[in-house]
């Protein structure tokens, strides 16, 4: 290869043909890349029909037949699914059972999420307006962490907790409190013989196990308040209270309604924290589960879970409306 | 005569948007040409469309005579600088400036020995082994450079290489730039909206505006005798006298434009000559600019004219202050007329 | 959002955040406190005494070895699949705007949108009208489906971080497509795989509810762990079994954070 050299030296380097703008590609793979190069839109079928092909095929389909089960019906002699259509599930999960099932589980969904927007918002405050640099990562790891590491091992410590022999009643006991937890579990519908057994235990669990999902959007939602903002509003002569209910408050809200499309969807569809924690009522999942179980009633755990899909597609919508797409 | 480029009423079109619209210019083969106008004035997506970025909506280009419609950048033998100089961060200095011939199958020993001198080239020995990141900005921009460079391409691109460096290490840049292209002798075709960098570092420049060419010449050319006036306007300062002004002035009816530095301070007292016209006003404003000083001047009707005075305590225009009555006069053959 | 003028926290928003957080970490500590507790027949606080021979006891159980082994191997396969797909999916979304982009990503989200139980009970609905016979290769159907999306979004963040610039100077410098990703694209998006297969392999090792639909008679280790929460045979054996799934995921996911945390700015690009 010549080197850079001199203009004198140039034109002996540079006769026509050496060197020439357009070099044909000469092996196989470069041949296929300016293909490609000038077809960017079979590129990008390429990239995208493997993903949609599993996606479409596996997930849509799986959700197609889910909807169709719930069109059928069983046989209640003999077991065996009737593969006709007919609308005679859906009566059947329109019954005051059933339906108390659906309530049951939407109200708790709903206290859920009230709760643990309560709880979660001075902590992802104090992460997103005080902490700095190290603590600031430790405390997102601390958030992150329970999120991603074992839900069952995170419910199943509950149950060690809240047993009677456990350490809840233990410390109650040792604060002389007993009578507070026995005024609380006498409490009607929501206590029971033992916190491990009562609603309340349910609805404790439920908070624990979704909190960081409501920790991290709000976080989100608040570390993208400028601080020029609050500064104006007390420089307009705002008190840090009203500034936190005018300013900070109203920005920070789409971030408190992302979260709550997690808690409360989340706490919709679970079969197995009533399972492990609560009365032996049923909740929608633990209905689809049994259904689908032993009796093999696959329509009618359809037609339950067809429940949440259309609850969630008008949450969902709802949450839009106020803003929480952006805060995601 | 073997044209380096050659656009042939190219254009380059975005929906509605006209980047570029018919336009055609030449590049002589071996020289520093600029491309000169306001942002979006179509110069960027000119680069663009030799580099192989992006392909014209209509029109021909070609690179050395051959069409280049088609040809992917890859297999163009034309090498851009970039803006953000668009270094790999992942990798070493030296393992940069190798990356084109690495690509294209040079054997270790060779890329290595070509990369060493390419860094000797611009003054970069000791740092082949550092990250980019570690790298000040005249320091990416000469590695930038020098990653163009090393594979021997026969044009090679600069788009607003010099814009983020501070003004010392810009003027020197520019001269160490001129001077490399004058050792190599390859083309150049450069990008900027800095006028006075065009001017200095350029043999032909093109004026570019809203998508077409308003003039090509060399830069002698387009200070003295601007085609329009946007160039009168855009290279330089330039005082354009409409044509009311110009009649009441100069008895001339054209529009004309006038270089500040062209005028000068005149005593009232002198008698008439035919080849310099005077005109009577008041000073408005004196800006002090080290070398040299800025006079604003009110002459008849309201009109604002600027002079640009080097900056001599002997002369008269170093007694004048705001609110003084002055007379200002230039040659004839000092204002340039132009049709537009 | 940083609060400039008091560097100092109201003490009771520091205590509120702590209790919180304390809430969130301390039922870990009892996972690891009972798993030594002598006591085996029931949740006695405190423990009547401290003893390591559960572990050994668990050790020695094959159905927990033989769970662990078709939870790993689940996990490894549907993250490889995840992987692949979500960077596909990534790198065809980041970019360009085509008809239906909105609703591909809509689709991709939606497995872990929708409650478990719904990506359950419909792989259920769909093995029931197919006849497909429950396997490993349900469960890593399953698994991978969710598992995509954990991969999509970190290859997504880390494809929008690369500027153009970069992929334009390497094929200036005369680099076909190939080369570009090899050379380019691959060292600058590793780490975000990287990160985003620990989460997903993290999510699937632990994933108990969409996997009760599509496991059948098969058990991985949540299963497993759910039909001792139900009816237990040695309690502090579950419970040194939790402390086993509570290292084997919180180490992916510390790597994970490690690396996407670091790149925040591309160096030795621009000014």
């Amino acid at each position: 290869m010549p080197t850079i050299s001199p203009p004198e030296d140039r034109t002996t380097h540079h006769a026509a043909g050496d060197r020439i703008p357009s070099l044909p590609p000469t092996s196989l793979v470069g041949r296929v890349s300016t293909f490609l190069y000038h077809h960017p839109l079979l590129l990008l079928l390429l990239f995208l029909i493997p993903p949609l092909l599993w996606l479409g095929v596996i997930y849509l389909g799986a959700l197609g037949a889910l909807l169709m089960q719930s069109f059928f019906s069983i046989d209640e002699f003999s077991g065996v699914i009737n593969r006709e259509f007919t609308l005679r599930t859906y009566v059947e999960l329109f019954t005051p059972a059933n339906m108390d099932i659906v309530l049951r589980t939407v109200l708790m969904a709903g206290a859920v999420t009230l709760a643990s927007a309560l709880i979660a918002f001075p902590i992802a405050y104090y992460m997103a307006r005080y902490a700095r640099g190290r603590v600031k990562a430790l405390l997102y790891l601390a958030v992150m962490l329970p999120l991603w590491s074992s839900y069952l091992v995170r419910v199943y410590s509950w149950k060690l907790i809240l047993a009677r022999e456990g350490i809840l009643n233990w410390a109650f006991a040792k604060l002389h409190l007993l009578w507070l937890m026995d005024a609380v579990l006498a409490l009607p519908v929501v206590g029971g013989t033992s916190l491990s057994v009562s609603y309340l235990g349910t609805f404790l669990v439920f908070m624990y196990i979704w909190m960081p999902y409501m920790i991290l959007p709000i976080q989100a939602a608040l570390e993208r308040v400028p601080v020029s903002l609050i500064e104006a509003a007390s420089d307009l002569g705002a008190r840090p209270g009203v500034a936190f209910r005018t300013v900070i408050l109203p920005l920070a809200f789409p971030g408190v309604v992302a979260g709550s499309i997690f808690t409360f969807s989340l706490t919709l569809g679970d079969y197995i924290i009533p399972g492990i924690i609560g009365s032996s009522r049923f909740f929608i999942g633990q209905a689809v589960y049994s259904h689908q179980g032993l009796a093999g009633n696959i329509p009618l755990a359809a037609a339950f879970s067809v429940v949440p899909i259309v609850i969630m597609a008008f949450y969902l919508s709802a949450a839009k409306k106020l803003g929480a797409f952006d805060a995601l | 005569m073997d044209f380096a480029v050659r656009f042939e009423d190219v254009c380059r079109y975005y929906g509605k948007v006209r980047a570029l619209d018919k336009v055609s210019f030449e590049v002589t083969d071996g020289e520093f040409f600029s491309m000169l106008g306001p942002s979006g004035s179509g110069k960027t997506t000119s680069l663009r469309l030799i580099a192989g970025f992006e392909n014209a909506t209509a029109g021909k280009i070609f690179i050395h005579g051959q069409e280049a419609r088609d040809v992917p950048p890859y297999e163009r033998n034309v090498n851009t600088v970039f803006q953000d100089y668009a270094l790999f961060p992942h990798m070493t200095v030296l393992e940069n400036v190798t990356y084109g011939l690495k690509v294209k199958g040079v054997d270790r020993k060779t890329y290595t020995r070509r990369a060493n001198e390419m860094l000797a080239l611009v003054k970069l020995e000791d740092m082949p082994a550092r990250r980019p990141g570690q790298l000040s900005g005249g320091q990416r921009q000469r590695i930038a450079l020098a990653r163009a460079l090393i594979n021997e391409p026969r044009v090679l691109l600069l788009d607003e290489p010099l814009g983020a460096l501070d003004l010392k290490l810009r003027k020197q840049m520019q001269v160490e730039l001129k001077a490399l292209q004058r050792q190599l002798g390859i083309t150049f075709i450069y990008v900027t909206h800095d006028q006075d960098e065009a001017l200095s570092m350029s043999d032909r420049l093109a004026v570019f505006r809203d998508g077409r060419i308003e003039q090509i010449d060399t830069p002698a050319a387009i200070y003295e005798t601007p085609a329009s006036r946007f160039v009168a306007d855009f290279v330089g300062n330039a005082n354009v006298l409409g044509k009311s002004l110009a009649v009441a002035l100069t008895g001339v009816s054209q529009a004309c434009a006038i270089r500040p530095e062209k005028l000068f301070f005149a005593s009232g007292n002198a008698s008439p000559d035919e080849d310099l016209v005077t005109a009577p006003g008041k000073v408005i404003d004196v800006h002090y600019h080290g070398a040299s000083s800025r006079f604003t001047v009110e002459v008849g009707g309201g009109h604002q004219l600027i002079l640009i005075q080097p900056n001599d305590e002997n002369s008269r225009a170093a007694a004048l202050t705001p609110d003084q009555s002055c007379v200002i006069a230039w040659r004839r053959k000092d204002a340039h007329y132009f049709a537009t | 959002m940083r609060s400039r003028s008091d560097s100092r926290s109201p003490l009771t928003l520091k205590l509120m955040a702590l209790a919180g957080l304390l809430f969130l970490h301390i039922p870990f500590a009892f996972i690891l406190l009972y798993a030594f507790s002598t006591e085996d027949k029931s949740y006695q606080f405190p423990p009547p005494g401290l003893t390591l021979r559960w572990f050994e006891v668990a050790f020695h159980r094959q159905d927990i070895w033989d769970a662990i082994s078709l939870s790993l191997r689940a996990a490894s396969v549907s993250t490889f699949i995840a992987i692949l797909l979500g960077t596909l999916a990534a790198a065809a979304i980041y970019k360009r705007r085509f008809f239906g982009r909105e609703a591909i990503s809509l689709l991709i989200i939606l497995p872990i949108a929708l409650p478990g139980i719904i990506t359950g009970i419909a792989l259920r609905s769909a093995f029931n009208i197919g006849d497909i016979p429950f396997s490993f290769w349900t469960i890593v159907l399953g698994h991978a489906t969710f598992c995509i999306v954990v991969v999509y979004n970190n290859a997504l963040a880390r494809f929008r971080r690369i500027l153009p610039s970069q992929i334009e100077a390497s094929m200036d410098l005369g680099a076909n497509g190939f080369q570009t990703f090899r050379y380019i694209i691959l060292p600058n998006i590793a780490t975000a795989l990287l990160a985003g297969g620990m989460l997903a392999f993290a999510l699937s090792f632990d994933e108990v509810i969409v996997t009760t639909f599509t496991a059948g008679q098969q058990s991985t280790l949540p299963i497993w762990m759910l039909t001792e929460l139900v009816r237990p045979r040695q309690r502090p054996v579950t419970n040194v079994v939790a402390v086993f799934i509570i290292t084997v995921t919180f180490v992916p996911i510390l790597v994970a954070y490690y690396f996407t945390r670091g790149s925040e700015h591309t160096e030795g690009s621009g000014k």
